[in-house]
């Protein structure tokens, strides 16, 4: 299983929408009873201002613009509560408009042996193509999108395959990132779309993270 | 660099402080730490660097804005990203759990592994010695909380861990309430019976 190889992985929930940096901040947090006090006491915040907001709580860092909500963690003991309190404080700003939704899934893994690594990008991109033409051809970046969704919803899925830039245990690193985008109906009003938006994150959460795990595994299975 | 930007820097600082100094609460002492922290890092960096600072003051700062905008009106190029992480946890197995009882110095809760669809489901119990102080106020009966075995990991060390972590739900306000009962009713009068 390729989760043997698994170091690192982390989460993160992007929201598209129309927001006001300045009102999500740790003590505003605090105040709807969203977080405990001490984290909102030990913040780091980096900026609160009106273009942006930044900052982190140990176990999520969350960062505001004005058409883009970001929390993200590579803690997966907290994976379910990041996704509580975007689901929250969505609920809360009753009057703000989203648009789209993202919930990514980056895995960092470490191979043991070069030959994998090797195989890896050879078996995904046979390298033999560029035989001729090409001195010792090796695999850098892979983008594959799922244009339609398996599940019938709007949205796409795209898999992106890099080299990690993490401080792991081999020098054999892998990144696979994937995207699980949801694109919410125009014709729904601000309302609708909005409770479409929470219900994917309610309701469809465990079918992400089924679905990322097992693309994960497919794809070890054919390139190993 | 002007000598003019870095006055403007330190008014702002000063004005900061004027303000908040007139507020009591200890948030707002709270926000003039982060802030005075926050201020002293980028003039730190800006001083090491001085042809960057131009870029960095807003000259359209406005003292009188809303008290959360009296923030930060630097400029800076924000990092996109974490470069290294140096601090993560992994999961060996999660549970979701749901309080039934509560003693003195325990409680126990039906547990479900997250993320399965089977209906199996166990029965445990937990000390509270185990909880931390600010999730034991929301220890009551029916609350939801999450189980993670696994590992963290902070520069480098690898240590075994088991958290338990109490759900945060938002206050329900009056409004939300009227509108789960006008869905309860809509749902309601939509039903046929044969």
């Amino acid at each position: 299983m390729i989760k043997d190889y698994l170091h690192i992985r982390n989460l993160s929930i992007v929201i598209l929408g129309d927001f006001n940096p300045v009102i999500i901040q740790p003590f505003w947090l605090l105040e709807k009873k969203l977080i405990r006090e001490l984290e909102a006491i030990d913040a780091n915040v980096e900026v609160i201002h009106n273009e942006i907001s930044k900052f982190d709580l140990k176990w999520v860092t969350i960062e505001i613009t004005k058409e883009r909500c970001q929390f993200r963690t590579s803690m997966e003991s907290h994976f379910e509560l990041v996704r509580d309190l975007a689901i929250n404080i969505f609920e809360i700003l009753k009057e703000t408009p989203l648009k789209s939704l993202g919930i990514n899934h980056e895995f960092h893994f470490a191979l043991p042996h070069d030959e994998q690594y090797y195989n890896f990008g050879n078996n995904l991109v046979p390298l033999k193509n560029w035989d001729g033409f090409l001195n010792d051809p090796k695999l850098l970046n892979l983008e594959i999108v799922e244009a339609e969704r398996k599940d019938g919803l709007n949205g796409l899925l795209r898999i992106k395959i890099q080299p990690s830039d993490q401080d792991l245990p081999t020098n054999n690193k892998i990144l696979i990132s994937i995207n699980d985008h949801f694109t919410i109906d125009k014709n729904k009003g601000e309302t609708g779309r909005k409770s479409e938006m929470i219900n994917i994150l309610k309701c469809r959460w465990g079918d992400s993270f089924e679905r990322v795990d097992n693309i994960i595994e497919e794809i070890w299975n054919k390139v190993k | 660099m002007s000598m003019e930007s870095t006055t403007i820097n330190e008014k702002y600082l000063a004005e900061f402080s004027s303000y908040f100094e007139k507020e009591s609460s200890s948030i707002h002492n709270e926000y003039l730490k982060i802030l005075n922290s926050r201020v002293k890092f980028y003039k730190e960096i800006l001083s090491e660097n001085s042809s960057d600072l131009e870029k960095v003051v807003d000259k359209d700062f406005n003292p009188d804005n809303e008290l959360v905008s009296k923030g930060f009106h630097l400029k800076f190029p924000l990092q996109r990203s974490i470069l290294k992480i140096t601090k993560y946890s992994t999961s060996l197995q999660k549970w979701i759990g749901h309080v039934l009882d509560i003693d003195e110095f325990s409680f126990t809760a039906r547990i479900d592994e997250l993320n399965r669809t089977n209906d199996i489901y166990e029965t445990a119990e937990f000390n509270k010695s185990e909880i931390s102080s600010e999730d034991l106020k929301l220890l009551e009966i029916g609350a939801i909380f999450y189980w993670n075995v696994g590992y963290s990991v902070e520069n480098g060390q690898k240590k075994k861990e088991s958290i338990v972590m109490f759900k945060r739900d938002r206050e329900w306000s009056e409004d939300d309430f009227n509108l789960a009962i006008d869905q309860a009713n809509d749902l309601y009068s939509k039903l046929k019976v044969s």
